[in-house]
């Protein structure tokens, strides 16, 4: 009926307005859109969290007076060290070498060596990087005399200490390695001689770090030998690595077992005795980096403080039987372990961190020496400050109160040194930083090379980051790794040495210029070590307390120069109290500023010479 | 006669246009019936589908089940379909217009939207899908395991990059209840807090995800706090004080607040805020417990500090900076003894944190190591759980 003709128009106007209708019908929204089609309004203010960069030192408003100059390849200090890397991130490719400043010619100017790598495995015996010694010719210029002098460090050298071990006035050099130690006795001519293995026990682990101090107290200089993990040369551990096209690569620290440290004790005739197993050490496996050995308590015995990877730290104080005349054995010296009880075992959130290098030194002046370790990527490093009275060694983790704490969570921390750059009596810190491991490929979040960073003492260990503003030095990105300071150019002003990876290394010249006057004292030991490690220099009559020790070792696998240096800011002269090891105490007063050398027993300081040694 | 004929025509004509007006009025009524119908059909369709889209799929869903399919057999069609070419949104879209209570439909559109949404990194949306699928669990329903496992272990990835240790704590125990967890949600959840929680990669998804919802709370909390862990105290103090302004009730919000006064060391910042704190509540978030424990160290209130850290370490056995809390705060009331005991739990602690880097799912040394230290520290579930993995693990015979 609807098609008849007649009545076709009124079917023809619906089916035309149907039709009308269903081609401008608009599919109404869901009620719930889409979440991808919400807009946000862009008026709103940001809330995302800018990405930080990765580099996150004080801003551009630090000031600060503090200021190096880096000197490479233009000073003659030519060095950049081989750690057989290729890709693989092996465990002993990653940690570089290390650095010592000493004068090994008693010329009064300090020189440089330089600990190197070589092709693994060690069975290659692979002659073509030795380590390198550099003399100094004044005016921070230097020279290579490694063939010269014959200290031809084969091997994979890794940290190195110093210390006059025959008393002959002339510092010898002892090497860690990943593989076979050495020990260079320096004979006096401007030469070294290797000391075979009868005259002195061979470490058959993987050491790291060493440190001479007299642990025993018969007046000579031992040997503490810091090990880190029980690994191949020849098979070394790999793991699996996320980075595509890689396969398998180095390992964590965590999937080795760590092996007890060494304790070598002089026998008196330049040669030394394995103490280790009877101190007890082999029953304290660590996986030590780091090793520093001072008078924490004061009293003046020393103590070791051994800063382990990943490990509650160690603080060893010594038990020595007395020896009724006869020469000190071995078995006299016990090492007992503290740490827990010092509370510098573990941090104050109760981790143990990946400790990598130590500094010593007394930051807030109360007269005792505080700690100061370097650790991993993701962790802060770690100011533990002294409060040990006559019954017991105690110390805090001072590390939020000194503001240390959030600069270094993005930094991978190697060598520090403790040092008043500006000599106003405050001790400031150094920090060589680089990763271990190349995750670059994975975004910027992972940094590789990164800055190093210098924090000023701004009174009672109180730190700024001043990194910013200190030199160009501290922009570049670098795979810092081993560190030692000395007054290189005998300018008033402390100097470092930085051991680097792939990058050459480096020395910081400090250029502070508003740096005021500065002590530097060579201790002379005649009744107890020439080397008078431990030994305590105060100022007297200063407020706040100001003193130094002579620790033995510290940073990372590195030795800085066996001389005590005070900032004396415009002091004219001072008095000093001179507690020397074994205890005795000795006075010298008007001391100017400069660089003298004191004798044990001659209440007076002689000026240092640069020229010619001090005869005894 | 004609007048007869003519008033005969006349009614005829009156009739024949009362019809016509009476057809036209139907066509109307009808045409517009039909036009609601057919409109409000359309405008039933998801974001992004057609009626074309519509009639296709349905057209699939017949041919593939050998009968026709109701508007959500459909709609799962359409979604699968969207999902299968990458169109997400319509996928969403599908999926968001099936109820959770259809019987066949319900549960697996919830879950596949979820996924949707954790994958597009609308991490609210993602929670609030995985949530409401499990809760048809509560509910009586089968859901198969293999979806609930899944669901569980997304959220528990999203709470751990929220930094919602408490809300994750909840999933990791069900997935242990069920036997659904692995090795890694093992070590989650006895020893969450030793594990490092501020990484490269959380950091970074807390921005991706922000970027999809800059309002999130969770999410800016969160940002705030790897500010913190990264360093940056100054910037996560802004955004939390601006965060605190919007809610000054939200207790999360002031504990991250409190942290980063804390790790500042500004103890003035610390009481300020810390005095519009509610007294304490067992449904507060840990960190503020344990921020409570060390402000009443910092006053010296060292039975409080005790109680708080206790606590804490009820529920978390190796909390390590709660045993460190503690061991201050017994040290404080000179109990040497109970000191010591702590002082030994923190050194295993710290060994313990190291060894769980070797926890993996083929290393049952690795595993057996921790289940002894966790053995040691009374946590015997976590030992017995821990062996249990070990001996399923290749080379993993005693």
């Amino acid at each position: 009926m609807i098609f008849r003709c007649g009545h076709f128009r009124p079917f023809a106007m619906f089916i035309g307005l149907a039709l009308f209708s269903a081609g401008c019908g608009k599919q109404r929204l869901p009620s719930d859109p889409a979440p991808a089609e919400k807009s946000f309004p862009s008026a709103v203010a940001p809330r995302i969290i800018e990405k930080s960069s990765a580099d996150p030192v004080a801003g551009p408003s630090v000031v600060t007076s503090l200021s190096f100059r880096m000197l490479t390849a233009e000073s003659g200090f030519e060095f950049v060290r081989n750690d057989d890397m290729h890709g693989q991130e092996r465990l002993f490719e990653v940690n570089g070498g290390g650095s010592a400043i000493f004068d090994f010619d008693a010329d009064g100017w300090l020189d440089i060596f330089m600990t190197n790598g070589c092709r693994v495995p060690l069975a290659l015996q692979s002659k073509e990087t030795p380590g390198r010694l550099f003399r100094n010719h004044q005016h921070m210029k230097f020279r290579d005399c490694s063939e010269a002098s014959g200290l031809m460090q084969y091997g994979y050298g890794t940290g190195c200490a110093v210390g006059d071990t025959n008393e002959d006035g002339f510092e010898d050099l002892y090497i860690a390695a990943f593989g076979p130690n050495q020990f260079w006795v320096n004979n006096g001519d401007g030469t070294f001689s290797f000391v075979s293995g009868t005259d002195i026990p061979a470490v058959p682990e993987w050491s790291s770090s060493v440190a001479f101090a007299d642990l025993n107290a018969d007046d000579t200089l031992d040997l503490y030998v810091a090990n880190y993990v029980a690994e191949s040369d020849t098979h070394p551990k790999l793991c699996h690595d996320s980075k595509p096209d890689v396969g398998d690569t180095g390992c964590s620290p965590s999937f080795f077992d760590g092996v007890s440290d060494s304790l070598l004790l002089s026998d008196g005739h330049g040669g030394f005795l394995d103490g280790s197993g009877a101190a007890g050490l082999s029953t304290l496996p660590g996986k030590a980096l780091g090793v520093v050995i001072c008078d924490f308590g004061g009293d003046p015995a020393p103590e070791i403080y051994v800063a382990n990877d990943g490990e509650a730290n160690f603080l060893f104080s010594l038990e020595i039987k007395p020896s009724q005349g006869e020469p000190v054995c071995p078995d006299h010296v016990t090492l007992r372990e503290r740490a827990v009880f010092a509370n510098v075992a573990l941090n104050e959130q109760g981790f143990a961190q990946a400790s990598m290098g130590v500094a010593a030194s007394d930051l807030d002046r109360n007269g005792l020496v505080d700690i100061f370790l370097t650790h991993f990527f993701g962790e802060s490093n770690t100011l533990y400050l002294n409060h040990s009275t006559s019954d017991s060694l105690v110390f805090q983790d001072a590390t939020r109160v000194s503001a240390l704490g959030p600069p270094s969570l993005r930094k991978l921390a190697f060598g520090v040194v403790s040092l008043d750059v500006d000599n106003n009596g405050w001790k400031d810190l150094l920090v060589a930083n680089g990763h271990t491991n190349d995750r670059t490929w994975s975004g910027p979040s992972a940094p590789y090379r990164m800055t190093p960073q210098l924090f000023e003492n701004q009174g009672n260990a109180l730190f700024v980051d001043v990194s910013n503003a200190a030199g160009d030095y501290f922009h570049r990105e670098l795979l810092g790794r081993g560190m030692a300071m000395g007054d290189l150019d005998r300018d008033g002003r402390m100097d470092a040495v930085v051991s680097q990876q792939i990058d050459p290394s480096v020395i910081l010249q400090n250029k502070t210029k508003s740096a005021g006057s500065s002590l530097f004292l060579r201790l002379i030991g005649r009744t107890c070590c020439r080397t008078p490690v431990t030994a305590r220099v105060t100022l007297m009559n200063t407020e706040p307390t100001a003193c130094e020790y002579l620790v033995g070792g510290g940073s990372f696998q590195s030795a800085s120069a066996n001389e005590i240096h005070f900032g004396l800011a415009d002091a004219r002269s001072v008095d000093l109290e001179i507690l020397w090891p074994g205890g005795d105490r000795e006075i010298v007063t008007d001391v100017t500023p400069g660089y003298w050398t004191i004798r044990q027993g001659d209440h007076r300081a002689w000026p240092t010479n640069h020229s010619e040694t001090v005869a005894d | 006669m004609t007048e007869a004929i003519t008033g005969v025509n006349k009614e005829s004509v009156r009739r024949r246009r009362k019809r016509q007006l009476l057809l036209l009025v139907m066509c109307i009524l009808v045409l517009v019936g039909g036009l609601i119908t057919f409109r409000s059909m359309d405008s039933q369709l998801p974001l992004g589908v057609s009626r074309v889209d519509f009639e296709k799929a349905a057209a699939e869903f017949k041919e593939e089940y050998d009968r026709p399919g109701d508007d959500f057999d459909v709609l799962m069609t359409l979604a699968e379909m969207a999902a299968q070419k990458k169109d997400s949104a319509t996928a969403i879209a599908c999926y968001q217009q099936i109820p959770t209570k259809h019987v066949r439909h319900g549960p697996s559109a919830r879950y596949q939207e979820a996924l949707l949404f954790a994958e597009t990194d609308q991490v609210q949306r993602a929670e609030d899908s995985f949530q409401e699928f499990l809760k048809l669990l509560e509910q009586g329903h089968q859901l198969p395991d293999s979806k609930v496992a899944h669901s569980r272990h997304w959220l528990s990835l999203i709470y751990g990059v929220e930094v919602r240790q408490e809300d994750r704590r909840i999933v990791l125990h069900s997935l242990l209840q069920d036997h659904q967890a692995d090795i890694h949600d093992v070590k989650q959840y006895y020893f969450g807090s030793l594990l490092i929680w501020q990484t490269a990669f959380g950091s970074e998804r807390v921005r991706d995800f922000l970027k999809k919802d800059p309002d999130n709370r969770h999410l800016r909390v969160a940002a705030a706090r790897y500010c913190i862990g990264e360093g940056r105290l100054k910037e996560a103090r802004q955004q939390l004080g601006i965060l605190r302004s919007e809610d000054p009730k939200e207790l999360r919000t002031l504990a991250v607040l409190l942290e980063s006064c804390y790790d500042m060391h500004d103890w003035s910042a610390f009481a300020k805020e810390f005095a519009s704190a509610p007294e304490f509540s067992k449904d507060e978030p840990w960190l503020l417990t344990q921020l409570r424990g060390e402000w009443a160290l910092h006053q010296n209130d060292w039975l409080k500090a005790e109680e708080y850290f206790q606590y804490m370490l009820e529920t978390d056995p190796p909390n390590a900076v709660c045993l460190m809390g503690l061991g201050r705060a017994l040290a404080g009331q000179k109990k040497s003894k109970e000191r010591e005991i702590i002082r030994q739990r923190s050194l295993l602690v710290a060994k313990l944190r190291v060894d769980l880097s070797a926890i993996t799912h083929d290393n049952p040394k690795g595993a057996r190591s921790v289940a002894s230290s966790a053995r040691q520290l009374g946590m015997e579930d976590a030992a017995a759980i821990l062996e249990f993995f070990a001996a399923r693990m290749p080379d993993g015979t005693p």
